[in-house]
């Protein structure tokens, strides 16, 4: 069942933010931009999202290092008394910003749909906060991520319908006014795509933080994507001077629109919904976190939800009457608000960077993760995240050791990776082995004379016949489960002599297990894709041979049966060194190299012609199908044709050392 | 509860049974002697329509048992060699009182201290019937009866698995109303059919004397006008339900099934928009979701366009409403509210008046009643096509329970509307959607997978506002267990079959 656990998704915090930075910045920038920038306005766009995006890499920094919720960082760097101070600066911030904006919604309100009390106005929108709050950040994320397409497509809709009103005339030149207004516009830009500063406060609802960071990021490319195509029209509109006395130039531009033929007449009320949606999403955003910074306990909660909403409403009240008020508080905005609820945040981050959120001595670092057939891993993951009162750190992981059942289904092998590619502690050279018997293993991990983490990676790197990056790493994998074109040979390890040995493979083929195979075929595959030192080869108990110094090439190509019809045949092209270990039959001495090559190859042909019954090609040659355009396309959306199409021949030279 | 075991003596438990059902003549209870010799004392009890004597199993099961003598007769019960496949033997008294109950025959004999339950016929009921509601073009028609058993036998034949499970509760103190909950064992999530039990397991009450009042009582946000339990009377909705790893609550005495979780896309749907081809299908389900807006909002547009935003209108539009007003007594919501309630009644009366006259008064009062109210200055007939069409609208929502919160939404939207315009209707809309964001059903989020679709991938969101193709649609929607969620696999792709899996 879903839980109600708090949590949103990225896909519902990158929704949330983009509505919080959306309405209000639309409806303020285009005119405060024209006053400044002017026909450069746009570039202030860009050099405004730039910094923010600069300011996103800073809070990314803070929120990996944070640990718990933002509150109780603050509380940790600045102490009880600091914490509290800043978060009563937050605080204010937060209610004299949903004030503005609880005026702003009132005030358009009245001038485009309804001349009405005011106060009226604002209680009705204040009560729908209180539901709205109420229902916690899920209910929140959820109106939003529904609301996304809704409200977007017809202001797509609209900004199209005006672009044929739009005189570019208006948009040069540019670059008359001087940096420092242009800079002014950036600021400006700035103060309003600051609501990012909500992201370590979001980051808490979330339960993997670099999703927050991903979703802030693309929440920013739409904002200032709109924006600056939102100001481009609005300056081809209206023009520079026109446009910078306009309060709301955007919500004039909708009563503008003409739609010829259509069933209506103006849609200006109509697309009003836009800006009551987004603008509402931010004052909701400032009293959920206000009251998120001081509420514990459902009861409080309702008292401090009670009275805040109050104080907005008063608020709201005060800016809509009072002029002074409203200068006075822009002022606060510019020069103090702004700026303390982005410094505070980076503060935090330099704080927290000197130091660890967790000492060495309350970390574990395991070398090993081991993943039984049945696990539910994203429950178990999050679980095994802290190990008593230590926190477990994965950045030493040396071996993933998948039971056999888990590694055969795909769902649960998406899942875990999905897990394991978003921590980034884990490294992506640690090695994946699988087993049938997981049980076996940790208990006779005892009798090792080291961790089995470490005996496992040693078993893999020190195969003295082995190349380094034979064997398949988690790194591997991530990069298998998105392009799917490899066959990989997971080692399969069990108890030998009470020792952990490779005794088989399980082949791993284009993201999803297919089965086991003998260590012979795996070995002849490592060999085929050059992936060995030396290969030993035992052709039947008298003949031993040694193949080294492998410089194998596979070819694919078309070639015609006897029946006409048309083959792909896979050929590997064998050119390496060889010596003979053992031989005692009874071939004459000249001929014993041609026989043992006739002998190897025939070993060969016979080993990839039967893998390639069971749909294994040792010779991993789907990778190579980019060569030939119309193989590639065609086998990409049928791979399951490919093993049944091609046939496998060997050509061998090998250099017969003495 | 302390309970009475059954005595070797048959004084003992024909005083039991006469004791607990004395005053009940619609109950048959026959003291008698069988056997080869006469003289074994019985004691036969029933409800009269239940059972038939003659050529019945208990009927056969009589003349059997006549012809043994005693030791003979109290040997084949102790071992139970009847060869009666359900007769089932009872140790309490009050386990017998509940199978006379159930309609069930319950033999007592002398010397055996237990009670025999002899299977018959059963209570009678309706039987299967076509279904009246959730009608649909290609597919079965079958609809659920009153019977829980047979009920549970029509979506077995459907879904022949061993893994279909029917857990069977008792619920009413008075009324002890069988109720199936029923699910597939791997599919559905073992969590969710625990709380379901723990829901319905909750409350004691007298009588459940049909699912409606199950739904009532287990619902979390009873409040709220939007059902959280989706109902249904068609067999294979309910069957299609199992199979999307859902549960099926089955109550004794009620054609309505209750299918658990649901949210706001299940009740758009129908069966047959798995039946049809896609291309229709998603187009009969786009409608049914704008009707379902519609149903909700028009006559809320109609006034707040009329009354304060008449901007939005063409001025040729706007003239033909303001002289189509003209003499009408009363302001446009009032005229409104006089039509809708209008609308209501015959809905109302409708329903209520037997037979085929009921849906005949509907058309005809319908058509009577505009046209007069229309030529008596009454309303404008602008009205009477926004009123109509946002019936029309309501109905073309598949589920009743589901369209009747449209319908009574409607009035607060016509009410906030008038007062303040568009901005009432932002606001009530917004109410709308925030109530709707904070609704669950079991824990599944109510606008899912419009929200949450990331949970299962994406998957959920190629069966919303249309349908995919059903080659497409490989996964089972997120009710389902996790472990067991594809649901189509083709054993051999062919070219352009392939989908992202």
């Amino acid at each position: 069942m879903f839980a109600t656990n708090n949590q949103i998704s990225g896909r519902q915090t990158a929704r949330l933010l983009l509505f919080d930075m959306l309405g209000y910045s639309a409806l303020l920038i285009p005119a405060e931009l024209a006053r400044t920038a002017g026909r450069s306005g746009v570039f202030s766009i860009i050099f405004g999202v730039l910094a923010g995006f600069i300011y996103l890499r800073l809070l990314k920094k803070l929120i990996c290092r944070m640990d718990g919720s933002y509150s109780e960082c603050l509380r940790k760097c600045f102490g009880s008394i600091g914490g509290n101070l800043v978060k009563a600066g937050y605080s204010i911030y937060f209610l004299l910003l949903a004030g503005r904006v609880a005026a702003i919604l009132g005030e358009l309100v009245v001038s485009e749909l309804l001349e009405k009390q005011f106060r009226v106005i604002i209680f009705l929108i204040m009560v729908l906060v209180y539901y709205g709050v109420s229902g916690g950040i899920e209910g929140r994320a959820r109106i939003y991520e529904i609301l996304f397409w809704i409200l977007l497509i017809p202001l797509f809709v609209m900004m199209l319908f005006a672009l044929p009103g739009v005189d570019t005339d208006y948009w040069l030149p540019v670059m008359l006014e001087n940096t420092f207004t242009i800079l002014q516009g950036s600021y400006r830009v700035f103060l309003c795509i600051s609501v990012l500063f909500l992201v370590p406060f979001v980051s808490e609802y979330v339960k993997e933080k670099e999703q927050v960071y991903d979703s802030a990021k693309r929440a920013l490319m739409w904002t200032g994507g709109i924006l600056a195509a939102l100001y481009l029209i609005l300056l081809g509109l209206f023009g520079k001077n026109a446009l910078g006395t306009l309060d709301y130039p955007v919500v004039t531009m909708m009563s503008r629109i003409q739609i010829t033929g259509g069933f209506l007449k103006r849609t200006d009320t109509f697309m009003f919904g836009i800006w009551f949606f987004t603008l509402y999403a931010l004052l909701n955003s400032m009293v959920f976190f206000a009251e998120k910074l001081w509420s514990h306990g459902k009861g409080r909660r309702n008292v401090w939800l009670l009275g805040e909403i109050l104080v907005v409403y008063l608020l709201a009240n005060t800016f809509y009457y009072s002029e002074g008020f409203k200068m006075l508080c822009e002022k606060f905005f510019y020069y103090v608000g702004t700026p303390f609820i982005v410094i505070v945040p980076v503060l935090l981050c330099f704080l927290l960077s000197g130091c660890a959120s967790t000492e060495l001595e309350n970390r574990e670092f395991p070398t090993i993760l081991t993943v039984a057939a049945e696990s539910d891993f994203t429950r178990e993951w999050l679980d095994g995240l802290q190990e008593g009162t230590k926190k477990v750190d994965y950045n030493h992981l040396k071996v993933i050791l998948v039971e056999r059942g888990f590694l055969e289904n795909e769902e649960s092998m998406a899942e875990m990776l999905g897990v394991l590619k978003d921590d980034k502690n884990v490294p992506l050279n640690a090695y994946v082995v699988t087993t049938e018997k997981l049980k076996e293993l940790k208990e006779g991990e005892k009798e090792l004379e080291k961790p089995l983490g470490d005996y496992l990676e040693e078993l893999l790197e020190h195969a003295d016949t082995m190349k380094k990056e034979t064997y398949p790493t988690i790194g591997l994998l991530y990069q298998e489960a998105e392009n799917r074109m490899e066959t990989i040979y997971i080692p399969t390890i069990d108890m030998v002599e009470k020792k952990p040995e490779i005794t088989s493979y399980e082949v791993y083929k284009r993201g999803a297990a297919v089965g086991q195979v003998s260590s012979d075929v795996a070995l002849l595959s490592f060999f085929v894709g050059n992936q060995m030192k030396e290969y030993v080869l035992q052709l039947d108990v008298n003949n031993y041979v040694r193949l080294s110094n492998a410089r194998n090439e596979i070819v694919i190509h078309e070639v015609r049966e006897n029946s006409g019809l048309l083959k792909k045949q896979v050929k590997v092209e064998i050119e390496c060194d060889g010596k003979i270990l053992r031989h005692v039959y009874d071939v004459e001495q000249e001929n014993v190299e041609e026989w043992l090559e006739a002998q190897i190859k025939d070993y060969m042909n016979k080993k990839a012609a039967k893998a390639l019954e069971s749909g294994i090609d040792i010779t991993n040659s789907f990778k190579k199908l980019g060569k030939e355009r119309e193989w590639y396309l065609y086998y990409t959306q049928s791979p399951n044709f490919y093993e049944q199409d091609i046939e496998i021949i060997f050509d061998i030279d090998i250099d017969w050392i003495d | 509860m302390i309970k009475t075991n059954i005595s070797k003596r048959i004084k003992f438990n024909i005083d039991q049974m006469e004791k607990a059902f004395f005053d009940c003549a619609d109950l048959k209870k026959k003291p008698m002697k069988f056997g080869k010799n006469q003289d074994v004392d019985a004691y036969l009890i029933y409800i009269e329509v239940t059972v038939d004597t003659t050529i019945s199993v208990l009927g056969q099961t009589l003349r059997f048992l006549n012809e043994k003598d005693r030791q003979e007769i109290l040997s084949i019960l102790y071992h139970n060699a009847l060869a009666i496949p359900d007769a089932t033997f009872f140790e309490t008294i009050e386990e017998a009182i509940d199978g006379v109950l159930t309609g069930e025959a319950i033999l007592f004999v002398d010397g055996f201290d237990k009670a025999l339950k002899i299977p018959d016929g059963g209570y009678p009921s309706m039987g299967i019937s076509e279904t009246d509601s959730e009608k649909v073009v290609r597919g079965s028609n079958e609809g659920l009866c009153d019977s829980v058993k047979q009920n549970a036998a029509l979506i077995r034949r459907r879904i022949r698995s061993p893994k279909v499970k029917a857990k069977q509760l008792k619920i009413g103190v008075r009324s002890n109303t069988n109720v199936y909950v029923m699910y597939i064992e791997d599919l559905a999530k073992t969590e969710l059919v625990k709380e379901i039990e723990k829901r319905l397991k909750n409350f004691e009450i007298d009588g459940v004397l049909d699912s409606g009042i199950l739904e009532q009582l287990a619902e979390k946000d009873w409040y709220s006008p939007f059902p959280q339990f989706q109902t249904t009377e068609r067999v294979d909705r309910a069957s299609m339900a199992l199979l999307e790893g859902r549960v099926v609550v089955l109550s004794d005495n009620s054609p309505v099934g209750l299918l658990l979780p649901t949210d706001y896309n299940s009740f758009i749907k129908t069966s047959d928009d798995y039946y049809n081809r896609w291309e229709i299908a998603t187009f009969a389900r786009m409608i049914r979701y704008v009707a379902s807006f519609f149903a909700l909002t028009l006559p809320g547009f109609y006034l707040a366009v009329t009354n304060y935003h008449t901007q939005i209108l063409p001025t040729s539009l706007l003239l033909s409403f303001a002289k189509a007003r003209q003499g009408v007594p009363f302001p446009a919501v009032f005229e409104v509210i006089l039509m809708e309630l209008a609308f209501e009644l015959l809905r109302e009366a409708g329903v209520r008046i037997p037979g085929n006259i009921g849906s005949t008064i509907g058309i005809v009062g319908g058509l009577i009643i505009g046209q007069a109210a229309v030529e008596a200055n009454l309303v404008s007939p602008i009205v009477v096509i926004v009123v109509a069409f946002t019936a029309l609208c309501s109905f073309a929502v598949p589920n009743e329970e589901f369209a009747t919160a449209f319908r009574l939404l409607k009035f607060v939207l016509i009410g906030l509307s008038a007062g303040l315009g568009y901005f009432g209707m932002l606001i009530g809309l917004l109410g709308i959607l925030i109530h709707l964001s904070h609704l669950t059903s079991f824990g599944n989020p109510y606008l899912s997978p419009f929200v949450g679709a990331d949970l299962n991938h994406y998957q959920d969101e190629r069966d919303v506002l249309w349908r995919m193709p059903l080659r497409y649609l490989r996964k089972r929607p997120i009710y389902a267990n996790e472990k067991e969620r594809t649901r189509l696999e083709f054993k051999t792709e062919e070219k352009g079959n392939v989908c992202d899996k």
